[in-house]
């Protein structure tokens, strides 16, 4: 009795278990097929393997997984809103490179694709030039060598001088030395992935990145930043 | 106004716009490892009133007995209240004493080669670079400027004073820096190559007169007089004295080469000459090394040229000649040793730039030569500008006058130190442990002069544990083995590609960032 009693349960939660499987998937199914579809980005090449052994992952610093990025589903029409977008800085006269290079599509790891600014804390602005529903960013500070940047806090606004509707998407500044406030974001290793940072319901025209300095000295670098968003309604 | 006076005034003018240069923000950049070590030395001797010639390091006394007044006028009471613009005032004033010795060789160099040899002084970069930094370069300079001045104002008028002059500054070039010997033997050489030059030419040489025995010899005796002053610690450290000689077995061994500063010859005319690192700026002090060129040549043939000189010149084209082949030949080298040269290649160029001038026929083109002159004077000026005031440029690596320089991360390091004493029940008394393989932490004894209970460790002490412990990069691992706290750890720069990291007891990094959120916008 008490065998036929347990092999009873055991089908019933192996049902349970095939229902609730079989309802997610077709849920999965529906996004995809839906409002929701997977955002395809078009990454550079690696230019390093593995990480140094210098660099330790703190509390504060997220470590590598060593694993390909997740698809990152976002709704259909989802695409870089930032590319040829004109660009305004902290630093008005780069060392090295142009502004424009921060939306102009090329998001190599060598030495003739990024833009560099000067040391402490430094912004770029992109003008998306109308209002975006924002989904995600996807960032490429210099991925040339393993580094990590500094206190890399991604703002949007309604305004180009961050006075109106300033909202944080991104904050990795744990000890609030940009004084912009805590963030509970964790730094990174800058890789060819670049960094993905989703967001949510995000309607805005400007977008601000600040950094200050990285691991590998105390300049701002900016290879390729897109925006991934749809028309706003 | 005569051409005498128009120069004189001239030289004070540029001396006076020198300062344009040298003088503004002199704490804009970290100070370097060697500035550090020099001013912890010296505030020693403003604590405690002791010096000690070490004949194994930090060269001589004259550098941090200059200091001491710079920081009574300061209004500093002790070392921890001293800040780098009081250091580095140190090396303005003898930057810009360095054209003000112009003075004394105007005539013998010619006014208007004088003058503009003041202007190259003032605007070279290598020159203001290291004008603005706590070394020893720039006295060791001044005194070898004062030197050969005073000995020419002796040669022109035979005056006791003048030999006395010239003495006390090769005694006071003894007391600066170790390698002054190379500055003596180019000198020595440069004398026995005027006689032979002039003898090659069928000059007739007559040294009758030219020098008294009673004046070298009191020459001799203010020269030793200074020197074991300074060395002996204002006599009471007789020790010094002979280990100013004994020190020269030490930097005879470092000079050898095999030493992480080893370079080829070419090192520091190919820096001069052009330097462009990566996709950045290029920098070149091109224009005083073609103008030397040309200087060096109208010194040593001036009847083919049609010129009078007088025998400053020649001296001065052998002198420089010798000093840039000995620097040249050793393998040790660091940046700012070629101050010492580049300064007898800036008189060459300012006799230079006048024979150019005189050499061009009609006025319109001496016009346009003094134009062409004048543009690549503004471009050495903004190349000066860029190396020691453009934040951007102050200790990047691109910028060639930049040599394993601290990097700005460094300071976030005293300025957590800082904070965290801030949330600390003791304050700045609270212990604070250095680690570092080789000692390698400077400048952090500088930085963290106002913490009074700072240890300093070349290896793993047995208790590392303290409020706030700093660790080379290579002794990380096996410090967090050891400690038994928990802390709070971050990474920080030293210098490029060199990292320390810094543990923060947990309870006071928490308090810290209480203090933090607080105090953020909306917190």
């Amino acid at each position: 009795m008490p065998s036929r009693l347990l092999v009873g349960a055991g089908l019933f939660v192996a049902g349970v278990l095939m229902w609730s499987l079989g309802c997610g998937a077709a849920q999965a199914g529906e996004d995809a097929k839906g409002d929701l579809e997977e955002v395809k980005f078009e990454l550079p090449l690696p230019m390093f393997r593995g990480t140094p052994k210098e660099l330790k992952f703190d509390e504060h610093i997220e470590k590598p997984s060593g694993k390909p990025r997740p698809a990152f589903l976002a709704p259909k029409g989802t695409k870089n809103v930032a590319l040829k977008k004109p660009v305004t800085s902290s630093d008005d006269a780069p060392i090295i490179g142009e502004l424009a290079q921060v939306t102009d599509g090329d998001k190599k790891g060598s030495d003739g694709s990024y833009v560099e600014l000067g040391p402490g804390r430094q912004w770029v602005q992109i003008d998306l030039q109308e209002k975006y529903n924002i989904h995600a960013l996807l960032v490429w500070h210099f991925h040339g060598e393993a580094r990590i940047y500094h206190d890399v806090v991604v703002q949007v606004a309604d305004d180009p001088d961050f006075i109106t509707n300033v909202r944080t998407i991104y904050n990795n500044d744990y000890d609030n030395s940009s004084g912009l406030g805590i963030g509970k974001d964790l730094e990174y290793l800058e890789s060819n992935e670049g960094r993905l940072m989703p967001c949510k319901d995000i309607v805005a025209r400007y977008v601000r990145l600040y950094s200050k300095g990285s691991t590998a000295n105390d300049m701002n670098h900016y290879t390729e930043v897109e925006v991934y968003a749809t028309p706003a309604k | 106004m005569t051409r005498r006076t128009a120069a004189v005034a001239l030289i004070l003018a540029v001396a006076a716009g020198a300062l344009a240069f040298r003088l503004p923000r002199l704490a804009l950049r970290p100070l370097h490892c060697d500035e550090a070590v020099e001013a912890v030395k010296t505030g020693i001797l403003f604590d405690t009133g002791v010096y000690r010639y070490d004949p194994h390091e930090y060269h001589g006394p004259t550098l941090h007995y200059a200091t001491v007044p710079f920081l009574w006028l300061s209004g500093a009471r002790s070392f921890a209240d001293s800040s780098e613009t009081t250091y580095r005032l140190v090396s303005v004033t003898f930057g810009v004493g360095l054209i003000l010795l112009l003075l004394l060789v105007g005539d013998g160099l010619g006014w208007p080669a004088a003058a503009v040899a003041g202007a190259l002084l003032a605007i070279s970069p290598a020159m203001v670079f290291y004008h603005r930094y706590y070394i020893h370069e720039p006295l060791l300079v001044f005194f070898t400027a004062g030197a050969i001045g005073a000995g020419w104002r002796y040669a022109r008028s035979g005056r006791l004073g003048w030999a006395l002059a010239a003495g006390a500054c090769l005694a006071l070039m003894h007391a600066t820096k170790e390698t002054c010997v190379l500055a003596f033997a180019a000198m020595g050489l440069a004398l026995a190559a005027k006689l032979a030059w002039r003898k090659l030419w069928g000059e007739t040489i007559d040294l009758r007169g030219l020098l008294k025995a009673r004046h070298l010899a009191l020459a001799a005796a203010a020269a030793i007089a200074v020197s074991v002053t300074l060395f002996s610690s204002f006599f009471t450290h007789w020790r010094g004295p002979l280990d100013s000689i004994l020190t020269y077995k030490s930097y005879l061994t470092r000079s050898g080469g095999a030493g992480a500063h080893d370079h080829p010859w070419h090192y520091y005319l190919g820096t001069l000459a052009y330097a462009r690192y990566g996709r950045g700026a290029w920098w070149s002090e091109g224009l005083i090394l073609a103008l030397a060129l040309v200087g060096f040549v109208a010194a040593l043939w001036p009847r083919r040229s049609g010129e009078r000189l007088t025998p400053l010149p020649r001296f001065l084209a052998f002198y420089t000649l010798f000093l840039t082949a000995i620097y040249a030949a050793i393998p040790y080298k660091t940046p700012w040793c070629a101050l010492s040269f580049l300064h007898g290649m800036t008189l060459l160029a300012g006799l230079g730039a006048v024979t150019l001038v005189r050499r061009v026929p009609t006025h319109l083109l001496k016009a346009a030569v003094v134009l062409l002159l004048a543009a690549a004077g503004y471009h050495l000026a903004s190349q000066a500008h860029r190396a020691a005031l453009d934040r951007r440029f102050v200790c990047d690596y691109r910028n060639p006058y930049v040599y394993g320089h601290t990097t700005w991360d460094l300071l976030e390091v005293s300025r957590r130190a800082e904070q965290i004493a801030a949330v600390h029940p003791k304050g700045h008394a609270m212990v604070i442990k250095v680690i570092a393989s080789d000692l390698d932490y400077w400048p952090l004894p500088f930085y963290l002069r106002r913490f009074p209970n700072v240890g300093y460790w070349d290896r793993l002490p047995a208790d590392p544990d303290a409020d706030f412990v700093i660790v080379s990069a290579d002794l990380a691992d096996a410090l967090e083995r050891r400690l038994r706290g928990e802390y709070f750890g971050e990474t920080r720069g030293l210098r490029p590609r060199v990292l320390l990291r810094v543990y923060i007891r947990r309870d006071l990094w928490n308090a810290f960032i209480h203090r933090q959120a607080q105090a953020a916008p909306g917190g």
